[in-house]
């Protein structure tokens, strides 16, 4: 156990430092410099600006973002920064931090991404288990069929389509925003309402997609546990199915699916940030897209820092989790 | 004595409908990628302004109706599958060649440091989230993109999930007798590599390279939602950007977005389901099914 635990730690460092690391050196490696597309920007706005004016100001730029420093003081300024949780001012919406942008659109997505993903996790392996025990069945060979064809399917594709059918064709859904225009976000009961609309159809594409999955990989899990001696035991023993699917075959496929879980994060993160850009969702991804068009790296470089933090935590998390569910892990001391 | 790869090829398409839908809807879309798609008028080989009928919904002479500027959505899409299909092999070849390298030398020395270290690596590469860092990465890189440079881009992350696997095969590998053998004969790695694994290997890397090519295709649509590609170049990817871009849906211009999303989806199908039955054939315990079902069929004639 205490193995287990120093291993996945050493795990967890290892992979923020390879991320964040990977992170610095394209954002410093650009032929783009940050500065002087700000400079052009500047001029742009029909400034008139001497030579000494233009050097000053730049100068002080460079300064501000840390930017005339030699880079490997720059690379420990910025772990630093991250680990407090400063990313810096942005570049287009200046002087407005970072990481008051950040806090503004991550409660959108933590709660779409963890609304979808528990729901696709549980509705998907419980589905994998029925069907995969009553894999003679024509219900069981019908969703098998439906998810065969919706797995390799990519997230957007799956949006757009909802986007096609249930805001163009059928208009149903609204599409823009995370609530209505005209409503403020609190805990009142037309909000909630309003936030739940807004989010249903953004969370319904990311669930279809991941769902499928999960289906498939649980389903063949519990098909191959299915023959093994002590299911059949148990059916002997004159075991109620009901017993023998949550007692003897859950427990045991269980383990892997949450380690699937896991590795899995990270995917459906990156399916939830352009899930969110197409249904205009006021959360990371559009803040992401939103830098992008404005030439803002720092924001770009927040944003995908705090991604890579988040998901390695939350994946830290669930692995914690198998010890519980797994008693092989637990007796290893 | 048989002809494997032909009787391979033949016992696929008469035991899997599914690799039979599969192959031929490839077929197809590979004839109008790299065939038919040489035909386009010059008008329509980047997206710009064509000299068609602006917005006009299929007809004989657009089959897919035309784009918002003018230009036929059929010849643009048929360069799009070819341009797509293009990346996605390329993507394909690079990160299976490099998970080829990562999975067998952490499977191979799994009992040393430097196993220890490799697999967390991979490990790594598997959780960190591709997308913020592909993101930054082609921001960083703009008007530097070309179908080349998105498919190295994407080989970054794509390598990391068929290492996971190969290292787990490898490592089955190591416990076999004739391993054993061979590096007791004082074999080096590479001739090991070479004589023992991968012929086991081979197959489930043509496997990881169709699933990888779907990834990438995927990923490159997602990468142009965001607006970050050589955005002239049809590809899968910009003719959604496109199409998004221009609100075709809001101006109730249906052709363009349902085109593109009907082909990316029966592409993506068609790859997924080769895979699939190539995979399931070679699981050993269908093949003994095959081979049982085919005994009996033979003892009835």
């Amino acid at each position: 156990m205490v193995k287990y635990l120093v291993e996945k730690t050493v795990f967890l460092i290892l992979t923020l430092l390879i991320g964040l690391t990977m992170i610095f050196i394209i954002s410093r490696s650009t032929p783009i410099h940050p500065i002087d597309t700000l400079m052009q920007q500047l001029s742009a706005y029909g400034a008139q600006l001497t030579q000494q004016q233009y050097n000053s100001i730049k100068d002080t730029y460079l300064k501000l973002y840390g930017l005339n420093q030699p880079v490997i003081s720059q690379y420990f300024s910025f772990l630093a920064g991250i680990f407090s949780g400063d990313f810096g001012p942005s570049f287009s919406a200046f002087p407005t931090p970072v990481m008051s942008l950040i806090e503004r659109a991550l409660p959108w997505t933590v709660g779409l991404l963890l609304t979808a993903l528990i729901i696709s996790w549980i509705l998907g392996n419980l589905a994998g288990l029925l069907a995969g025990f009553f894999d003679k069945s024509n219900i069981s060979k019908f969703f098998q069929g439906l998810f065969v064809v919706l797995s390799p399917v990519p997230y957007p594709i799956i949006a757009l389509l909802l986007i096609l059918f249930f805001v163009f064709m059928i208009p149903s859904f609204p599409i823009m925003g995370g609530t209505a225009l005209n409503i403020k976000v609190n805990f009142s009961l037309s909000s909630v309402l309003s936030i739940l609309e807004h989010a249903f159809l953004p969370a319904l594409s990311i669930v279809i997609s991941s769902l499928a999955g999960w289906f498939l990989t649980m389903r063949s899990l519990v098909m191959s546990i299915k023959s093994e001696d002590f299911i059949e035991f148990a059916k002997l023993r004159g075991l109620k199915k009901r017993k023998i699917i949550f007692s003897y075959v859950m427990r045991n496929v269980m383990s892997p699916q949450i380690t699937a879980l896991a590795l899995n994060i990270g995917f459906i993160f990156n399916g939830a940030l352009v899930t969110e850009y197409l249904f205009s969702y006021p959360g990371l991804g559009t803040l992401m897209y939103r830098a992008i068009l404005t030439g803002d790296m720092n924001t770009l470089v927040g944003v995908a820092s705090l991604s890579v933090i988040g998901i390695t935590l939350a994946t830290f998390i669930v692995e914690l989790m198998i010890p519980i569910i797994d008693p092989t892990i637990r007796q290893e001391r | 004595m048989r002809n494997s790869f032909l009787d391979n090829i033949s016992d696929l398409l008469l035991n899997y409908p599914s690799f039979t839908f599969g192959i031929i809807v490839l077929i197809i879309l590979l004839l109008l990628g790299f065939g038919i798609s040489n035909f386009a008028p010059s008008s329509d080989l980047l997206w710009g302004m064509g000299n068609a009928p602006y917005s006009i919904p299929p007809t004989f002479n657009y089959p897919f109706g035309t784009t918002t500027n003018g230009q036929s959505i059929f010849w643009l899409l048929t360069i799009a599958i070819k341009n797509s299909m293009i990346l996605g092999f390329l993507t394909g070849a690079i990160s299976v060649a490099i998970a080829t390298i990562m999975g067998f030398l952490a499977g191979r020395f799994s009992n040393g440091i430097l196993g220890d270290l490799l697999n967390m690596i991979i490990d790594s590469f598997c959780v960190i989230p591709g997308l913020p860092v592909l993101l930054v990465l082609a921001f960083a890189l703009k008007g530097y993109i070309t179908v080349v440079t998105i498919s190295l881009i994407l080989s970054i992350f794509g390598w990391a999930w068929p290492s996971k696997q190969m290292r787990t095969m490898v490592m089955n590998l190591n416990q076999k007798q004739f391993i054993m053998t061979s590096k007791f004969s004082g074999l080096s790695t590479w001739e090991m590599f070479l004589h023992d694994y991968l012929p086991y290997i081979l197959p489930w890397l043509l496997i990881q390279f169709l699933g990888l090519v779907n990834w990438a295709i995927g990923m490159e649509v997602t990468i142009a939602i965001f607006g970050i590609t050589n955005l002239s170049i049809p590809t899968i990817g910009t003719s959604i950007y496109w199409a998004y871009t221009y609100q075709t849906l809001l101006l109730g211009q249906w052709w363009w977005m349902t085109f593109t999303l009907i082909l990316t989806i029966f592409l993506m199908l068609s790859i997924y389901n080769v895979s699939i039955s190539i995979s399931s054939y070679l699981n050993p315990r269908t093949r003994l099914i095959r081979i049982q079902k085919s005994v009996i069929l033979g003892e009835s004639k």
